[in-house]
């Protein structure tokens, strides 16, 4: 019968929100009797109690009335604090005694502390993070790491708004999907991103770099997650019993891995998968229990989509070939620009020239960087007809580099950037159309084997 | 969950009123002022519903105590339509501190809401919170560090004009 108690108040901790733990620990316990009328509004009268101690600390007493929405908040960041320390209590039984027991005010200074040691245990984690940080240009991880996180570290408010998390993350996680808020998101977010480092570290950069190029030509500027692109690669490179630790498949490789899984069902491709992550724990001598938990969730949910990719017979997107000829790409080391004010001057005096001519020749005698001719080109000082003109009179080579800058369809809207440059763009679409297609390619082929 | 919990705390908030307002009559009746059981529960309704009205949430009470310390002396109002100006002044006072997006304390609200009634306004509503406190909150909107003088502010205008 004992028993029987034990684990039915136990299976109510799956009812729990994470998010909102203290919350739905009250509805739980109350549905299910285990806490009374009495008792749960003995709880909300305590809860009543500091937040109008909150509320007087916030309005420095001067105020009596504060928006609702503020209220509200105060009264979500007493919760959540309370939350954090009866998410620690291991038992809901022990839970229901420590509801029962302890005056509110005490578990609410506990929860305050265990919240001041997570943030420092973040600032840890951060810091480790930024040690291990992967040497690549995708922007939204470059910028994630560099500034997303210090806006957390200086606004973090523990007294108001504990479950606010003040960051800017944009960098999406292999497992992104962490149903907590405050300082436990980023405490989540920091320890994911830091396994998903450590991993990523055990292979050479260039490489991944090259893995994300070749999956697209813009990957910079995509919202992806890197550790699933270089565990998939090697999960790959394991299954065609490949051994150290390029990341490449050559075409017949992924021929042959495509034979080896082509037929199987979801549930051998599961056994397969998972006696290849022992392979790859080895290969990679990996140790750390959580990274391996962490490895192993990430392969299961590779399945549906190579799956997927079999039957779609895009295997190639999948597994991805890493072309080494991008590495012969030409990287263009751009001239000095101008200064503000001598670019101001010297867009002013083309915008006031009559003549075409005139402007050409400011352009060809002033401007000596790719990135002042575009700017340029974007500065409303040449207009219609004088860009077909402008352009007419550039090098091939300059023709393919401002080329670059024109959005590709892909991976960028067609609203992106300003409306002169809009323009621009069309305009430099209407003179490649008017080319021979044999000059039409010559450019497009220097183009593409430039690095801006 | 929030919600219902405010919802809770207004109710509570508005028994202790009932009894707080009561014991204002001992004070006001030296000016010839009394609220009726009525009145006292109109009172009451017309504070939760000015709160509500401007989303707003009170903590602690007291609001209508202290309008009705300030004002009981004033020689603009009478028994005759002492309710009903009660009832307004409550309002006025929540919508203004919204308007005033909570740079003015309640008790500097009060005194100014009391001086410009008693003195400018002489006992007008309408002046008191479509002149004078519009103006005070369109002052502070835009940063006026002398935000109180209102009058000054439309003499200017005429001024210029």
């Amino acid at each position: 019968m004992d028993n029987y108690i034990i684990n039915r108040e136990e299976n109510l901790k799956g009812l729990l929100s994470e998010e909102h733990y203290f919350q739905s620990l009250l509805q739980v316990l109350y549905s299910n009797e285990l806490l009374n009328k009495m008792e749960l509004e003995k709880i909300q009268i305590q809860v009543l109690d500091m937040l109008t101690e909150k509320i007087t600390y916030y309005t420095k007493d001067e105020s009596s009335s504060v928006r609702v929405e503020l209220a509200e908040q105060i009264m979500l960041s007493i919760y959540y604090i309370i939350g954090i320390f009866m998410k620690s209590i291991p038992s809901i039984k022990e839970s229901i005694a420590v509801l029962k027991g302890k005056s509110l005010r005490d578990i609410f200074k506990q929860g305050e502390e265990m919240i001041k040691e997570k943030v420092e245990k973040c600032k840890k984690l951060f810091k480790q993070v930024q040690v291990n940080k992967l040497e690549t240009t995708n922007y939204a991880y470059v910028d994630t790491i560099d500034y997303g996180f210090s806006m957390f570290f200086i606004d973090y408010d523990i007294r108001f708004a504990s479950h606010i998390a003040p960051c800017s993350i944009d960098y999406q996680l292999s497992d992104g999907d962490i149903k907590m808020t405050g300082v436990e998101y980023i405490e989540a977010y920091l320890n994911i991103l830091r396994l998903e480092n450590s991993f990523c570290s055990c292979f050479d950069m260039i490489e991944i770099e090259g893995l994300l190029r070749n999956f697209n030509r813009n990957s910079q500027h995509m919202l992806i997650n890197i550790y699933e692109f270089v565990l998939t690669n090697y999960l790959g490179v394991i299954l065609i019993e490949k051994r150290g630790r390029s990341l490449n498949i050559t075409k017949k490789e992924r021929a042959y891995l495509k034979g080896r899984i082509k037929n199987l069902s979801e549930l051998e491709l599961e056994k397969l998968f998972m006696l290849s992550s022992e392979t790859l724990f080895k290969e990679l001598s990996i140790e750390d229990e959580e990274l391996m938990k962490y490895i192993n969730k990430a392969i299961l949910k590779l399945i549906p989509g190579i799956k997927n990719a079999i039957e779609t017979n895009t295997l190639e997107n999948t597994f991805i070939t890493i072309n080494t000829a991008e590495d012969n790409i030409i990287k263009y080391q751009d001239g000095e620009s101008l200064d503000d004010s001598k670019f101001k001057s010297i867009t002013e005096e083309i915008r006031a020239c009559s003549k075409i001519e005139d402007k050409m020749k400011i352009i060809r005698d002033e401007l000596h960087s790719l990135q002042d001719l575009v700017d340029v080109l974007g500065a409303d000082c040449i207009f219609d007809e004088e860009f077909i003109y402008i352009f007419k009179g550039l090098e091939d080579f300059e023709l393919a580099l401002l080329l670059k800058y024109l959005p590709s369809n892909e991976s960028m809207d067609s609203d992106y950037g300003t409306e002169s440059e809009k323009e621009w763009h069309e305009k430099l679409k209407e003179y490649l159309g008017t080319l021979d297609d044999l000059k039409k390619d010559e450019i497009m082929s220097i183009s593409e084997g430039i690095e801006i | 969950m929030s919600n219902n919990l405010l919802a809770i705390y207004d109710s509570i908030i508005s028994k202790q009123s009932f009894v707080e307002i009561q014991q204002c009559n001992e004070e006001t009746l030296e000016y010839g002022l009394k609220l009726s059981e009525e009145d006292i529960k109109d009172v009451i309704d017309t504070r939760s519903e000015a709160l509500s009205s401007s989303g707003r949430v009170e903590f602690g009470g007291g609001i209508i105590k202290k309008i009705i310390s300030a004002f009981c002396d004033s020689s603009y109002i009478s028994q005759y339509h002492y309710a009903e100006t009660l009832n307004d002044l409550i309002e006025t006072f929540y919508y203004y501190k919204n308007e005033t997006i909570e740079r003015v304390s309640d008790d500097e609200l009060i005194e100014v809401m009391k001086d410009y009634f008693n003195h400018k306004c002489q006992g007008s509503m309408e002046l008191l919170k479509y002149k004078y406190l519009d103006g005070m909150a369109s002052n502070i909107r835009f940063g006026v560090k002398d935000y109180l003088k209102v009058d000054d502010c439309e003499e200017l205008e005429e001024e210029e004009e």
